[in-house]
C-alpha cells in the first residue's frame, strides 16, 4: 500500500478536534505506518509546506493572513478535508459576528492590540473548495479513523444526510422533547455523534450544525416556534444556531 | 365468525406467560417495564408487564403515569420492527479476497408476549414485503412461534386503527388474543394451539355480562379509534393530490424531514447499506434503518429523486395509503399513532390526510 502524504493546519480553534485526531491515531497506530506526516505542528517538530495527497483544515478563518494560507493549501492539496464545526461552519467565534470585533476583543485580552482579527467570522469553504466536512464540537473520533483507513486503501466514505433524530432513534433513545418537554435541537441539526446528549437525557444544543440541504428559514423558524414552547427564548435559539452553523445562517438568511 | 371465549383473571394472564416458557419452551419476548424504564426484552414473569402503567399520549408528547393508572397501557415507541429488523444489523463479511459470508440472524423460538392489534398487523405489512424476500427478516419472522396480543379496551388520544380496520382487537394472525375488562379478563383462542394453552387455564366460558362488557368496550373502542374519511374517497383523494405540489408544501409546512415518524413507524423498513472497512481490506457491510423523510434517501449519482422536503413528506403518505397496496395489497399505515406522538413537531397524520381530502373533494 502506498503511503498518502497528509498535513494538518490550524486556523482559529481550541484544537479539540487535532485532540481527537491525536487520539484516533493512537487508537489505530496501524494509520501512522499508513500516511506520511509532512506538516503537523502539534504532533512533530519538523514541518514541510509541501504537496499533499490530503490536508486537514481545523477552524474558521478571522483574518486576512487566513485566507492566504487557506488558498496556499488548497493549491497544495489533492484532497482538503475541513474538520470539525469551527472549519465547517464557523464555530463558537461566530458568536462575535455582527458586533465590533475591536469591543469584543477588549473584553478578554488585557492588549487587545496584539490580536489580529476581522469583524467576520467564515467557514473554510466560504473561500476554498472543500472535498469533505466533517462536523462535531469536536469531531468524532471513530468517524475520523474510519475516514482515514478508507482514503489510504483508496475509497471514500458515504455522505449520508440526515437528523440527528434518525440516529437517536436507531439507539433507542426515548425522545426528551416528546417525553420530557426538554427543548432539543436534533430534528434540524446533522447526524453524527450517535445522539450524545439525548443518551443523557438532555437536548441536543447543535454542535455538529444545522443540516444544509432541506432546511429553509420558515422551517428554522417552525423549530424555533416548537422549542419556544417548551421554554427556549427566541434569542438561546438564534445564538445557538449562529454559534455552532454560522455559515448557514448566513446563506439561508435568518 | 366470533370465537367461543373465556373469562379469567389476571393470574390466569400471568399462568399463560409462564406456559409459554415452561410448557412450550419459547423465549418470551414483550415489552418490558422495569425501573421505570420500557423497553422490548425478554419477560421472566407477569411483573414485568407494564400492566400498572398508562401511556398518555397526544400529538408530540408522552407520559408514562403509574399513579391513578388505568393500567391500560398502548404503547410506546420502539415498535416490533426493534426485534424484528433492527436498527443495524450485519449482512455480510466480505474478506480481502472478496469472498464473502451472509450474516446470520438466530433468535431462537420465541413468543410475543402482549402486542397490540395493530402491530400484529403491521407484522402482516412487513410479511408482504420482506418474508421470504429479506433472509434477516425471514430467519427472525420464523423464529415466533406463538403470538398472545392484548387487545385494546381503552385506547389512547392517538389511535387510529379504527379507521383501518387493524385494531382494537385482533381478527387472526395470533394464538391468543386477551383483553382486561373492569373485574375480569376474556381470553379468545385464534389457533388450534391458542385453544389448546387456553384448556390448561383456569379459564370458564365467558358470561353473558362479560361478552356484553367486551362488546360495549370494543364498540366504544372502535368509536374512539374512527379519525380518517372513508378509506376509498380518501384513496381517491389522494390520487387526485398527488401533482398539487402547493397543497403538499402546504401540508407539510411543519415538518423539517427528521425522521421520527419513519423511525417508530412500525412499517417503514427502507434502509441505507454501509461497509466498515478494515485496513487488511476485509469489511463487514451493515444496513442501517434510513427514512425517506430524510434528503439522502432518493438521493442517487446524477441527481434526486425527491430533493424537496414536501415530496418526501407526501411519498410517506403516498406510500402507506396508495403504493403498499399495490404492494402487498393491504393499506401501510396500521393507525397506530407512533408518528403523531413523536414526532417533535406536532405533525399529525390524520390532519394531513382530512387537510388532503377536503381540499381536494
Ligand atoms: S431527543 Fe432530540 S435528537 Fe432525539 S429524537 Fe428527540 S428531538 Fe430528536
Ligand atoms: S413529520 Fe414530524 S417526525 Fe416526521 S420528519 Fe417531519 S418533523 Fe420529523
Ligand atoms: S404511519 Fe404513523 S400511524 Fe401509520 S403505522 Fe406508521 S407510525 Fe403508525
Ligand atoms: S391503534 Fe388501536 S390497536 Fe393500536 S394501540 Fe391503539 S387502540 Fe390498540
Amino acid at each position: 500500500m502506498k503511503r498518502i502524504s497528509v498535513g494538518v493546519f490550524k486556523l482559529t480553534s481550541c484544537s479539540g478536534c487535532i485532540n481527537e485526531l491525536i487520539y484516533a491515531l493512537v487508537k489505530h497506530p496501524e494509520l501512522l505506518k499508513l500516511i506520511d506526516v509532512k506538516y503537523f505542528t502539534e504532533l512533530q517538530d519538523v514541518n514541510a509546506l509541501t504537496e499533499l495527497n490530503v490536508a486537514i483544515v481545523e477552524g474558521s478563518c478571522v483574518r486576512e493572513e487566513h485566507e492566504g494560507i487557506l488558498k496556499k493549501i488548497r493549491g497544495l492539496s489533492e484532497v482538503l478535508i475541513s474538520m470539525g464545526t469551527c472549519a465547517t461552519l464557523g464555530g463558537v467565534q461566530s458568536l462575535r459576528v455582527g458586533v465590533d470585533v475591536s469591543e469584543v476583543k477588549k473584553y478578554v485580552y488585557l492588549n487587545p492590540e496584539y490580536v489580529d482579527a476581522y469583524n467576520d467570522v467564515k467557514a473554510v469553504g466560504e473561500l476554498i473548495q472543500v472535498d469533505l466536512s466533517l462536523r462535531g464540537c469536536p469531531v468524532n473520533g471513530d468517524a475520523l479513523a474510519s475516514i482515514i483507513k478508507k482514503i489510504v486503501i483508496g475509497g471514500w466514505p458515504l455522505e449520508v444526510y440526515e437528523s440527528l433524530c434518525a440516529d437517536c432513534k436507531r439507539a433507542g433513545i426515548e425522545c426528551v422533547v416528546v417525553a420530557k418537554g426538554t427543548p432539543c435541537l436534533g430534528p434540524i441539526v446533522s447526524a453524527g455523534c450517535g445522539a450524545l446528549c439525548p443518551s443523557f437525557g438532555r437536548g441536543c444544543y447543535g454542535c455538529y450544525g444545522v443540516k444544509d440541504k432541506d432546511l429553509d428559514p420558515e422551517k428554522i423558524f417552525e423549530m424555533e416556534k416548537a422549542l419556544g414552547r417548551l421554554g427556549l427564548s427566541k434569542d438561546d435559539f438564534y445564538s445557538l444556531l449562529k454559534g455552532y452553523s454560522m455559515s448557514l445562517v448566513k446563506s439561508l438568511k435568518i | 365468525m366470533m370465537s367461543m371465549m373465556y373469562e379469567g383473571s389476571i393470574r390466569d394472564v400471568g399462568k399463560l406467560l409462564s406456559l409459554l416458557s415452561s410448557l412450550l419452551n419459547l423465549k418470551v419476548i414483550g415489552l418490558r417495564y422495569v425501573n421505570k424504564s420500557l423497553s422490548y426484552g425478554e419477560l421472566n414473569s407477569i411483573d414485568e408487564a407494564p400492566l400498572n402503567v398508562e401511556d398518555v399520549q397526544a400529538p408530540s408528547s408522552y407520559k408514562l403515569v403509574e399513579e391513578g393508572a388505568s393500567g391500560r397501557f398502548r404503547h410506546s415507541f420502539p415498535s416490533l420492527k426493534y426485534f424484528l429488523y433492527p436498527p443495524v444489523q450485519d449482512v455480510l463479511y466480505i474478506g480481502r479476497d472478496f469472498s464473502s459470508r451472509e450474516a446470520k440472524v438466530d433468535l431462537g423460538d420465541v413468543a410475543l408476549f402482549g402486542i397490540k392489534p395493530c402491530d400484529l398487523h403491521s407484522m402482516k405489512v412487513f410479511d408482504g414485503i420482506l418474508m421470504n424476500r429479506d433472509p434477516y427478516y425471514t430467519s427472525a419472522r420464523s423464529s415466533i412461534k406463538i403470538v398472545v396480543v392484548e387487545e385494546c379496551v381503552k385506547p389512547s388520544k392517538v389511535c387510529f386503527c379504527g379507521s383501518l380496520g387493524t385494531g382494537p382487537w385482533a381478527s387472526d394472525g395470533f394464538d391468543v388474543a386477551f383483553a382486561r375488562l373492569s373485574n375480569s379478563v376474556v381470553f379468545k383462542p385464534g389457533s388450534s394451539i391458542g385453544s389448546d394453552l387456553l384448556k390448561r387455564l383456569n379459564v370458564k366460558r365467558a358470561s353473558d355480562e362479560t361478552m356484553y362488557e367486551y362488546r360495549e368496550a370494543m364498540d366504544n373502542a372502535l368509536k374512539s379509534t374512527k379519525a380518517l374519511p372513508e378509506l376509498t374517497a380518501l384513496n381517491n383523494a389522494l390520487e387526485k393530490s398527488m401533482g398539487s405540489g402547493e397543497l403538499w408544501t402546504k401540508v407539510s409546512r411543519k415538518c423539517v424531514g427528521c425522521s421520527n415518524c419513519n423511525m417508530v413507524c412500525p412499517t417503514c423498513f427502507c434502509t441505507e447499506f454501509f461497509d466498515e472497512v478494515e485496513l487488511d481490506e476485509s469489511a463487514v457491510r451493515l444496513r442501517k434503518w434510513h427514512g425517506c423523510l430524510s434528503y439522502s434517501y432518493g438521493l442517487v449519482a446524477g441527481g434526486h429523486f425527491r430533493p424537496k422536503l414536501y415530496m418526501r413528506y407526501r411519498h410517506f403518505i403516498l406510500h402507506k395509503f396508495l403504493f403498499y397496496p399495490n404492494q402487498v395489497g393491504l393499506i401501510g399505515c396500521v393507525g397506530c399513532g407512533r408518528c403523531i406522538t413523536w414526532c417533535p413537531l406536532g405533525v399529525d397524520i390524520r390532519e394531513t390526510l382530512w387537510e388532503v381530502f377536503k381540499s381536494v373533494s
